[in-house]
């Protein structure tokens, strides 16, 4: 006890105090661009930690970590950008804005993110003393239930229609083995090229599968990103929100928690699990994917609690759980500390000025990000043809943060055509993006438990605890599932939606999910059976269920949601088509081909606010002439790499 | 006294001559690109964050060098970047570990970079030490006999990858090892204390924070180490655990001969690749030959530093190992040694991952 409040003093004189708040407002501005994370910001620290003492280069690193997590929130609600790690948060939070309600959605989320992370410091407190038990009574076998307990929450999240909910999550499942197979190292799935050898990273995928046709629709109503131009609740309602909430910002928590110290999940999950969690234990579920406050809450919470768990294998095994922690460890080498066991015996002030230093990074991230929320909302009262262009560039240059490769740009449009369709014909993105980051970890414990244990592993108590839980999971979700499709039944004519007249782009757009998922059965064939056997159950899995919605396409009363397209065409339809605006894309996407990132922007900002609003020419170059400046001063001091264009490569300049 | 003048002369022109030389190469106001084709926070990664800034403020001119993190497909797509893009004039800089070495050994088809006519300026050993659980019955390497027949579980990444080295070296044994894949190393550790997996293994400098303990508390027995060789090509004891026998006297006691033939050439391949030359850091090809002795000074500069300073050492050691560093020409022996497989080797090799594995290489 002592030693907690020792820490804390030596944390308040001022020059460690400095470091935490320098710290803070590093993680802060990492944070704010999307696509770059705690990894990143680790980077550009450890340069300056070299030779620093080691009670301001821990105050500074672990400020600099617990507030990465709070400033990309601004991106995810503000404009639907899903960064590291909010991508989740997106869902309900952009919708929120749309309302005008982004004062009160940031507010409430970095709440939730205060309560979170200061509740992940408590958990790493408690690991002090508990952490080899609790990593020892976790094995493979209860890792593999707490996944398939994770894939459960995806009842929740189907929509109206659970077969095609479920058909969403089983392609997800199958994106999700694109790469090499976990069992073998041979690649599935990757048509020669180097890129898919990896899979798709995450981000990519959020951002074609629910960004980008969220940007479309909103340059398609030609509104402002509020879509009354005009503010709604403020940011003291959000405040309640989160705290009205208490006890579901504890449940994430700890599920983030959880997840945080297990090396094997995956931190990329947390903030999806709390969603389907949220989903899951909630009565009234009609307001979710269409802004409903606890939407954001619970993945913030649940991202920022992730690292306190995160640093517990980092500090007490010397195991880094992620990219961001193997870097911490490096830093921790240059101050001269060796992490493991021994470390937190012996230098027990510094295990607790760690613990501080967390808990006071998130509270001072998340007390200026609310303070910041107010005004900051104000951005989306901007008129569209102005946010639009550098929303887009701003997906763009995400994406390619992702591997710096062609690869992610291309990917990006090919999942934009998907999530276009997807959301349509309404089938569910949450639940495709779910089995997407559950795959990997699925796969891979199912193989080794079944190596290690066979079924042995659910004679263990805590093995069985878990395993009661995913049976009443699947329990709630499949009630859920069908109260939610009687509903759907109830309320689609009521609701006034253009009438549906016809069957077959429904059906095409099936057929065609259908012959992706038999492409990836037979594909993987004459591959070892190591590494084919889980791609060949979930699609043999997948197309079975596609086959009840074709048999249901066909047949069912077109008023049913297996039916659903929310593009009807009709006359009276005053949008401009989404092809208009994907067409944008696709012609952002070929000149930075030509000219490089840079020059694109300038051209296409200068464009499309040119286009779309008409003169003065001088204000339109002078806003992109902005947008480049920022990028080139980012560039210098980050050190990013934009994509290059054939022209640089011709007149070689950097 | 004769001879003293003459090594005096012999110096002087030497100095003479290589003055200028290193005159020419200066560095002032460049900006030093090393690239590292892994993500941010792995081994090779702190490799090149730790050694990139000392090298660089050695260098004339004292450059600032930035790391470029280009990861993916097991670091293919960075090598392959590097081979296009690099630029000959040392101000492009590559950090290499097993798995770009092991692709190119390995030949796979997607990665079309040149390793072998890269220029080496630092190539650094990886010493690494077998442990087991007391429950196999061996108490120490004499009584390796008592694991053959038994389930021994390791936990491993790939077939094909770092993991190799013991893999291969259990098998030769004539131990059942049966590896568990798709599991790095972080999985591991926490898998042998729960008796998940009951064989591991670990590199040197994480030996005696991680393994020791369990040493110590009675639940882990160190086995053998794999070797080192030394400065005239011997395989010896590993120099950072010089108590423990390494694996080809564990292999001489147990059958009573020398390891030989095919498996032998395929058992220094791969331990060529694995411990001696896991990790490097490398100019492109066609680097011009004062740049390489400006880097070769530049690195000569930094080894002394590190036995002048012991809070630079203490840090040396904690990345790079207790091991020697091999730079220049020794570093370029050593990864030619371990990147060009003899076809009886390659052959060999295959084949035992074909049948044991069913992996085609």
């Amino acid at each position: 006890m002592d030693m907690i409040l020792l820490a804390l003093t030596e944390l308040f004189s001022l020059h460690q105090f400095l470091f935490l708040c320098l710290g803070v407002l590093i993680g802060m501005v990492v944070g704010l661009l999307p696509g770059m994370g705690g990894t990143a910001g680790m980077a550009l620290l450890l340069p300056f930690v070299y030779g620093m003492d080691q009670a301001s280069a821990l105050a500074l690193m672990i400020g600099m970590l617990a507030t990465t997590a709070t400033g990309d929130t601004f991106p995810s609600i503000l404009m639907g950008i899903p960064g590291g790690s909010s991508s989740a948060t997106v869902l309900d939070g952009f919708p929120l804005s749309r309302k005008g309600h982004a004062a009160r959605a940031l507010s409430a989320s970095f709440t939730a993110s205060l309560m979170g992370g200061v509740f992940g410091a408590l958990v790493l407190t408690a690991c002090v003393y508990i952490a080899r038990p609790l990593i020892l009574a976790i094995g493979m076998g209860e890792q593999l239930l707490l996944i398939l307990l994770a894939l459960t929450m995806v009842g929740s999240l189907t929509g109206a229609s659970p077969f095609k909910g479920m058909a969403a999550c089983g392609i997800g499942l199958l994106i999700g083995t694109i790469g090499s197979a976990p069992a073998t190292g041979e690649l599935r799935y990757t048509f020669g090229s180097v890129y898919l050898s990896d899979g798709i990273p995450l981000v990519v995928l959020a951002l074609g599968i629910f960004a980008v046709p969220e940007i479309v629709s909103l340059m398609r109503q030609r509104s402002a990103i509020a879509e009354d131009a005009k503010l709604g609740a403020g940011f003291m309602d959000g405040i309640i929100d989160a705290v009205r909430n208490w006890w579901l910002v504890l449940r994430v928590s700890v599920l983030g928690a959880i997840i945080g110290i297990l090396p094997g999940v995956g931190a990329s999950t947390a903030d999806w699990l709390a969603y389907g969690h949220v989903v899951q234990t909630s009565k009234d579920r009609s307001g979710f994917g269409k802004g409903d406050i606890r939407g954001v809450i619970a993945p913030e919470a649940a991202n920022n609690a992730v690292r306190g768990g995160d640093l517990v294998p980092t500090l007490f095994f010397g195991i880094p759980g992620s990219g961001s922690m193997a870097l911490l460890l490096g830093a921790f080498i240059l101050i001269g500390l060796e992490p493991g066991a021994r470390m937190v015996r012996e230098h027990m002030d510094l295990t607790f000025l760690i613990i501080w230093s967390l808990a006071l990074g998130n509270i001072f991230g998340a007390t200026l990000c609310i303070l910041l929320a107010g005004p900051i909302a104000r951005l989306t009262l901007i008129p569209y043809a102005f946010m639009a262009p550098l929303i887009v560039v701003l997906m763009v240059f995400t994406a390619y943060q992702a591997t710096l490769s062609w690869g992610d740009i291309v990917a990006l449009l090919l999942l934009t055509v998907v999530g276009l369709y997807m959301k349509r014909f309404e089938w569910s993105r949450p639940a495709l993006v779910v089995g997407f980051v559950l795959s990997p970890g699925l796969e891979a414990s199912l193989y080794q438990t079944t190596q290690v244990y066979g079924l042995s592993f659910l004679q263990r108590p805590q093995a069985i605890l878990i395993a009661v839980m995913v049976l009443a999971s699947i329990a709630v979700g499949m009630k859920i599932m069908f109260t939610q499709r009687r509903k759907a039944a109830t309320t689609a004519n009521a609701a006034g939606a253009k009438p549906i007249t016809t069957r077959v782009p429904q059906l095409a757009f099936t057929g065609v999910v259908t012959l992706v998922a038999a492409f990836a059965l037979i594909d993987v064939l004459d591959s070892g059976t190591l590494t084919r056997i889980y791609p060949v159950g979930v699609a043999a899995v997948t197309l079975g269920l596609l086959a009840i919605i074709i048999l249901q396409q066909c047949f069912a009363s077109l008023s049913d949601p297996v039916l659903a397209d929310t593009e009807v065409p009709d006359a009276s339809d005053l949008q401009p088509s989404k092809y208009i605006y994907l067409g944008w894309l696709v012609g952002f996407v070929a000149a930075i081909y030509l000219l490089g990132f840079t020059l694109a922007t300038a051209l296409f900002v200068a464009a499309f606010i040119t286009v779309e609003c008409g003169p003065p020419l001088r204000r339109n170059l002078a806003i992109a002439l902005a947008a480049v400046l920022v990028l080139t001063t980012l560039s210098y001091f980050l050190y990013l790499e934009y994509p290059e264009g054939l022209l640089s490569e011709i007149l070689n300049f950097p | 006294m004769r001879k003293f003048f003459k090594t005096l002369a012999l110096g002087l022109v030497a100095a003479t001559m290589a003055l200028p030389a290193m005159a020419e190469v200066d560095f002032s106001g460049k900006r030093i690109e090393l690239l590292v084709p892994y993500a941010a926070g792995g081994g090779a990664d702190l490799y090149a964050r730790f050694l990139g800034p000392l090298i660089a403020e050695r260098l004339p001119g004292k450059p600032t060098l930035i790391i470029r993190n280009v990861e993916g497909a097991g670091a293919i797509a960075g090598s392959n970047q590097f081979q296009d893009r690099a630029k000959p004039d040392g101000t492009d800089l590559i950090a290499a570990s097993a798995s770009v070495m092991l692709n190119y050994a390995f030949r796979d088809p997607r990665g079309h970079y040149k390793l072998n006519e890269w220029i080496p300026i630092i190539s650094s050993a990886q010493g690494t030490v077998i442990y087991a659980s007391p429950s196999l019955g061996a108490k120490d390497a004499s009584e390796i006999a008592n694991l053959q027949g038994k389930d021994v579980v390791m936990g491993a990444n790939n077939p094909t990858g770092g993991d190799l080295r013991v893999i291969l070296a259990m098998d030769l044994l004539g131990v059942n090892i049966r590896p568990i894949f798709g599991m790095n190393r972080g999985d591991v550790y926490p898998a042998f204390q729960r008796g998940e997996v009951n064989l591991d293994f670990s590199i040197n400098n994480a030996f005696m924070e991680q393994v020791q303990p369990l040493v110590e508390e009675g639940t882990a027995v160190p086995l053998m180490t794999l070797g080192f060789t030394d400065d005239n090509g011997e395989v010896v004891r590993d120099p950072a655990q010089p108590e423990l026998p390494h694996f080809l006297e564990v292999y001489k006691n147990l059958k009573g001969e020398e390891l030989s033939g095919p498996a032998r050439q395929a058992w220094d391949a791969v331990f060529n690749l694995n411990v001696m030359a896991t990790r490097a850091i490398l100019l492109p090809a066609g680097t011009p030959q004062d740049v390489q002795d400006a880097y070769k000074a530049a690195l000569e500069q930094l080894l002394a530093d590190f036995e002048s300073n012991p809070d630079l050492k203490k840090q040396a050691v904690e990345v790079l190992g207790t091991e020697p560093q091999a730079l220049g020409e020794a570093a370029a022996r050593n990864l030619r040694a371990a990147v060009v497989f003899s076809d009886e080797a390659y052959a060999w090799l295959k084949d035992w991952l074909k049948t044991k594995f069913d992996v085609a290489l």
